[in-house]
């Protein structure tokens, strides 16, 4: 604690120092003139040396603040020539389309920081919250401003909860609100408490805001000075002296899953059945009773009740919560009344964890005291940092420090060093004990910190202990560094998933009560007696219940059954929507279940289903080769439906000049690249595959990797991508026999077995935590990754990009980025008797709305790293992805083929693997492996293609 | 008297039921689930087994044809053939010895320290699929367990792949399924060798018994006949019966099928080439080789104990 002082101190000396001259002011974060300009946005952020916000905070730590305050004029904002724009009648300045760019001119009487409120009501959207970067004088001051969002809270469509047909409450449904909002403009991960500020000097200002995911209406904008809220003590003698008193024998129990308004669409309210004090339950029923949990535990999201009080007066304010999640941690809230923070105090409030449901006061035993008008009022409660706020922005710095001394390491030992070899890192890494030592003190200094409040003791900080220990032994002999490096790694990568884990705030709320000081009846828990008399009556009723049918459920013949093999969180997400919008529309009961798998034996049993989603991309060739499933190209409409996809991406559905799926999700390759490590090593990300290995020579010689899928996982690897590019197939027009003799496919396996004879690149790891340390630099996976390192490797953000695969120079010089498709799922009609129906559903199910729907309702449930790749083409632009994130993933897509699926594609998959693996284990040539493999494949199609003629021989004649 | 004699056989046949209908009741949960769930299977693969049968359309009769392929046309069978003769003529008896071997070294120990090792051993077979550990152990990666360890030791330079290099393949397996094997079989040995009266090894040093191995082979062996047939039945049944772990470690089919058994075969052509009347008939194939397995083990342990 002494030490932070310390050290606090000594900067704050060092920046009055800085500042005081008043050139200082002017000339403080020097800011290179091409960082961006309004005129060209860059796509992707190149590294610079701009600050993020706590640099930039502490530098103008010592200004005094600004007295007055600053109102842009609405009417004065200038639309760029670009931007879509109408005026409503009071003022509001009204952005429709996704994009647009407004400008501000402005003029400040008194220097200082201020921050910027804004007054929006969003529109009509699929996107989760409105995003825009913003420039002052044609500079962003600080990263953050890259990247800043607003929320658009959603409301319930109805007032009551409806239930179904067993009495069941259903999810409700809810809605984009498009109130009009006045929210302080925040940093968009909710790491600091406080707003963020700007720094404002005397004289004219341009203010820009380049929106990327816009429909909004802008009422106003304000630049103002920080307002911190006073003591408790203050606030309560102010109130006091104006007469008021306590108020007696009150009480406003609210129902916390009744809110008025949240933040997010995510935040969700629950089904308790663990306490029979849990307002409503009922021990038979699903009833909704409580709210959050897990969906509310991000920063920024916040929840807001309306109430109304009968009598002016004091009154207090308490929750029944519980917080069981995050073991042994505090989660906190910001309490707010009426849009103030009443109290400093309220700035933060502490919930503890605890397994069980409690009941808090605010205040605890002498509860604070809030006065209240007679009339109606609003409470908000918002997830802050709180406390968080320094531990977090001093670990993940750590974190980048650990993650660079762990590369710099390996750039000299390799990552399987010599134990025997002395490497002497201290001369290759000249300051590698002060570097040593003052991370050990760092993180020693945040573990006292946390353990002394907000985490009391147990296993939470036990990551930092394990580094603390190694740091320790590092120090003591830097010799043993290269035969600790593997622990090192992992002890890095554990203590980056626990700095994530850190800034999630689980709490779950039953009840909101406004009450009088002496007056309180919510009760944590029943007794004893009534509890245990309540679970034996849950445990009873969960053998009829059936709990894996959701919603409304029509026995008998009369509903379409659909089956689904996905989670069950997609399922609910379905389910809700089926209720809500195809039911109802097409007057068609639908029955939908989770069955992974059995899909076949449900087929023969006659069990199976009217339509399944999601089977695998091999399933509906195999099932159309037995005349089980409907050919859709036959069905009405079918080529209007297929404009919504790529045309390749329905390829593998495709056998005897027929279609019989349409894709649901599809995923393809991209290449992610550590820009950081690039710029360092002074590389350029590689367009094509001879950069590549250009690019793999140099890292190599500094002990870093590059991955691309190999085929030692029983798959091809990324083999088609390379055949593809060289204008290559796996099978002729026929699909009789494959063409893996012809000189193209034999080249590309040439080329593609190289990458892991001659240039060594390894045949399995684990990327992500490769990526995550910048041993792996450069890395081909799947494009969902991209949602995985955002949400589970945050520190990184900024620092890595996601770029089409290299190309492939043709003899004409232009390079071809095809790639092919790593996964994907279909969604099929097996033979029914109500095709109508089934294909209605199925229409329904791949348009781009129900698409866009599905995939917003899916992150609502997972987060962001659950993203829905969807099949749809038109829906990926309803998916919260940026533009440019966007853009960069239609590039690719554009250029994405597939193979198609034959019924003996199984052989193909199997062999291509045992080919690359017999060239790359055992040195065999290439071109020799792969024709012998090829016979295998081409004989083994032809039995296959015999044995279905056969039996479609003798089906006919039978 | 006279007159039971004169009934026909059939009433005589329920009458006998009734007489015991307590003892048949006894046995009928067992005999339905056996019937459903093993006989009626075995005798439905039977006739399966002669026809073409794709999960979907009705079987078509086509003869011995599945069984023609078998032997005739189908590479893969011979090699999962051969594969699944690994396991049981070379797995299934080292695992049988060894089992045996550390029954008895076991039954030496004290009371408590016996219970600790019977868990010892025994816990791998009753821990499910925990072997898919041995997947991180073998893993292809660098930081692989075993291959950190032999680089560590510079024993290797590069990492090898042990579960989808055809050379390692079998071996790796082979090793994992001897650790599994601990089961039923080692537990029926240390139970006779607990039931075998004390008396007789006096009986016998008294006869002239000179040494513990003497003891062993005209005492101890004997005496366990039941419990050595159990076992046996037991390993051969497992060890004709290996597939699952050669999938979950090696993947499905493995390299070159370098490690498939007749079971994973089956498995790859029921469900991934929709062939299940091929499927069938290897799988009676396999029924066989198992029944004619266990009368020979039964005729080898009779030579030297009474079953």
């Amino acid at each position: 604690m002494k030490e932070r002082m310390k050290r606090a101190l000594a900067l704050c000396l060092v920046l009055l120092m800085l500042v005081g001259s008043p050139a200082g002011a002017t000339g403080l974060p020097a800011q290179p003139e091409d960082v961006i300009s309004p005129a060209e946005p860059t796509p992707t952020p190149e590294p610079t040396d701009m600050p993020d916000y706590a640099a930039y905070r502490a530098l103008y730590a010592a200004v005094a603040a600004p007295g007055g305050e600053i109102s842009p004029d609405m009417a004065a904002a200038q639309p760029s020539a670009e931007t879509v724009c109408s005026r409503t009648e009071d003022g509001g300045l009204v952005l429709p389309e996704e994009t647009g760019q407004v400008t501000w001119s402005f003029a400040v009487q008194e220097a200082g920081l201020y921050c910027l409120e804004l007054v929006y009501a969003s529109g009509e959207t699929r996107h989760s919250k409105v995003s825009f970067s913003a420039i002052l004088d044609g500079l962003t001051p600080y990263t953050e401003w890259e990247q800043l969002t607003l929320s658009r809270p959603y409301v319930y469509a109805q007032e009551t909860f409806v239930q179904d047909s067993r009495g069941n409450d259903l999810q409700p449904e809810q809605v984009l609100s498009t109130r009009t909002i006045t929210a302080d403009l925040r940093d968009a991960e909710g790491k600091y408490n406080a707003p963020l500020q700007v720094y404002l000097t005397p004289g004219v200002h341009r203010l820009t805001l380049t929106f990327t995911q816009a429909v909004v209406t802008l009422y106003g904008l304000r630049f103002h000075p920080l307002t911190e809220a006073e003591a408790y003590e203050t606030v309560y003698a102010g109130w006091q002296s104006s007469g008021a008193t306590d108020t007696s024998g009150l009480e406003y129990i609210l129902r916390a899953e009744s809110f008025t308004a949240k933040s997010d669409a995510g935040i969700q309210a629950g089904y308790d059945k663990s306490s029979a004090a849990t307002h409503p339950s009922a021990p038979a029923q699903m009833l909704l009773n409580t709210l959050g949990g897990t969906s509310w535990q991000k920063n920024g999201q916040w929840v807001e009740w309306h109430f109304t009080v009968e009598e002016s007066g004091f009154y207090a304010l308490s929750f029944r919560a519980r917080q069981n999640s995050k073991y042994g941690m505090s989660v906190l809230r910001r309490v707010t009344v009426d849009g103030q923070v009443p109290f400093e105090a309220m700035n933060a409030q502490a919930f503890p964890s605890k397994n069980d449901w409690y009941v808090r006061t605010l205040g605890g035993e002498t509860p604070y005291r809030f006065y209240l008008e007679a009339g109606p009022h609003t409470l908000r409660l918002e997830i802050v940092s709180g406390e968080y706020e320094s531990v977090i922005l001093e670990l993940t710095e750590v974190l980048t420090r650990l993650n660079a001394l762990y590369r710099n390491v390996v750039m000299v030992t390799g990552t399987s060093p010599d134990d025997l070899r002395d490497y002497e890192l201290e001369v290759s890494i000249p300051d590698l004990v002060e570097r040593l030592q003052s991370l050990y003190e760092v993180l020693g200094a945040q573990k006292t910190y946390l353990e002394a409040g907000l985490i009391g003791g147990g296993s939470e900080t036990s990551h930092l202990d394990a580094l603390l220990v190694q740091l320790e032994g590092f120090l003591e002999d830097t010799e043993t560094i290269p035969f600790r490096l593997d622990s090192f790694k992992s002890n890095i990568s554990a203590l980056a998933d626990w700095i994530s884990t850190l800034s999630e705030q689980p709490l779950e709320l039953d009840s909101v009560i406004v009450h009088s000081p002496d007056t309180l009846t919510v009760k944590a828990s029943r007794g004893f007696f009534r509890e245990l008399w309540y679970s034996l009556q849950v445990i009873c009723q969960s053998f009829f219940a059936d709990y894996g049918m959701i919603g409304n459920y029509t026995p008998g013949d009369e509903a379409l059954t659909v089956w689904m093999n996905l989670g069950r969180d997609q399922l609910q997400a379905l389910k809700g929507m089926v209720d809500a919008s195809f039911v109802p529309e097409a007057s068609i009961p639908v029955n939908l279940s989770l069955v992974p798998g059995g899909l076949i034996e449900a087929v023969l049993a006659g069990k199976g289903p009217d339509v399944a989603l999601f089977v695998g991309s091999s399933d509906p060739v195999n099932l159309a080769a037995r005349g089980a499933v409907l050919p859709m190209s036959d069905l009405a409409d079918f080529a209007s439906v297929c404009a919504d996809f790529y045309p390749d991406n329905l390829i593998p559905y495709r056998y005897n000049g027929k279609t019989y799926a349409l894709p649901c999700t599809v995923e393809f390759p991209m290449m992610f690249v550590r820009t950081d490590v690039l710029t360092e090593l002074g590389l350029s990300i590689p367009a094509t595959w001879d950069e590549m290995v250009d690019t793999a020579a140099i890292l190599q010689r500094k002990n870093l990797q590059i991955g691309i899928p190999s085929g030692a996982a029983g798959t091809s690897g990324l083999y088609s991508t390379f055949l593809v590019q060289r204008g290559g197939t796996y099978y002729n027009e026929a699909q009789s026999a494959t063409r893996f003799h012809e000189e193209s496919a034999i080249d590309a396996f040439t080329v593609f077995t190289d990458f892991f004879t001659k240039y060594d690149f390894p045949l399995s790891y684990n990327f992500f935590n490769r990526f995550r340390t910048g041993e792996m630099p450069i890395g081909i996976d799947n494009y969902t990754m991209y949602n995985y390192l955002q949400a589970a490797a945050p520190e990184l953000s900024g620092l890595w990009t996601m770029v089409p695969v290299p190309g492939t120079v043709g003899e004409d010089g232009s390079v071809n980025t095809t790639t092919t498709v790593l996964g994907g799922t279909a969604a099929i009609i097996l033979e029914t008797d109500r095709p109508e129906d089934a294909w209605r559903f199925v229409r329904w199910f791949v348009s781009p709305e129900t698409q866009g729907d599905f995939g917003i309702g899916i992150e609502a449930r997972l987060g962001a790293s659950g993203r829905y790749s969807t099949a749809n083409r038109e829906a990926l632009g309803l998916l919260p992805w940026t533009t440019a994130q966007a853009q960069a993933l239609t590039a690719q897509w554009e250029n994405v083929t597939e193979m198609g699926i034959i019924p003996a594609t199984y052989i193909v998959e199997r062999n291509l693997s045992n080919a690359f693996k017999k060239v790359v284990y055992n040195r065999k040539n290439a071109r020799e492996v792969l024709t012998t493999y090829a016979f295998t494949i081409d004989q083994e199609i032809e039995r296959k293609n015999n044995e279905l003629n056969k039996r479609r021989e003798r089906g006919t004649t039978e | 008297m006279s007159r039971s004699v004169t009934r026909e056989p059939k009433a005589g046949f329920w009458r006998e039921v009734r007489r015991h209908r307590a003892d048949y009741l006894m046995v009928l949960p067992f005999a339905a689930l056996f019937t459903v769930f093993t006989i009626i299977p075995i005798l439905s693969s039977m006739v399966l087994s002669f026809t073409d049968f794709d999960m979907v359309q009705t079987p078509l009769f086509t003869g011995f044809s599945n069984y023609i392929r078998m032997f005739l046309n189908d590479d893969v069978f011979l090699i999962c053939f051969k594969n699944t003769m690994v396991f049981a003529f070379i797995t299934g008896p080292i695992s049988f010895a060894c089992c045996f071997f550390f029954a008895w070294l076991i039954n030496e120990l004290s009371r408590g320290m016996r219970t600790v090792m019977t868990f010892v051993f025994y816990a791998p077979s009753i821990s499910g699929s925990l072997y898919v550990i041995f997947s991180w152990v073998f893993s292809g990666d660098m930081y692989g367990l075993m291959n950190s360890l032999l680089m560590e030791l510079g024993i290797i330079n590069d990492p090898i792949q042990w579960l989808s290099d055809a050379s390692y393949i079998l071996g790796v397996c082979i090793l994992v399924q001897i650790w599994l094997s601990f089961g039923t079989g080692f537990l029926s040995f240390i139970a006779g060798l607990q039931g075998i009266d004390r008396q007789i090894y006096e009986a016998g040093a008294i006869d002239g018994i000179k040494s513990r191995l003497q003891e062993l082979i005209y005492l101890t062996l004997p005496h366990m006949g039941p419990q050595l047939f159990f076992a046996a039945v037991m390993q051969i049944g497992a060890s004709f019966s290996v597939g699952a772990v050669v999938s979950m470690l090696c993947g499905s089919p493995t390299t070159d099928y370098a490690g498939d058994t007749i079971v994973t075969h089956i498995i790859d052509h029921g469900t991934t080439r929709f062939e299940m009347g091929y499927a069938c008939a290897m799988a009676v194939v396999l029924f066989l080789m198992m029944v004619g397995t266990n009368q020979l083990v039964r005729r080898l342990i009779g030579k030297f104990a009474s079953t």
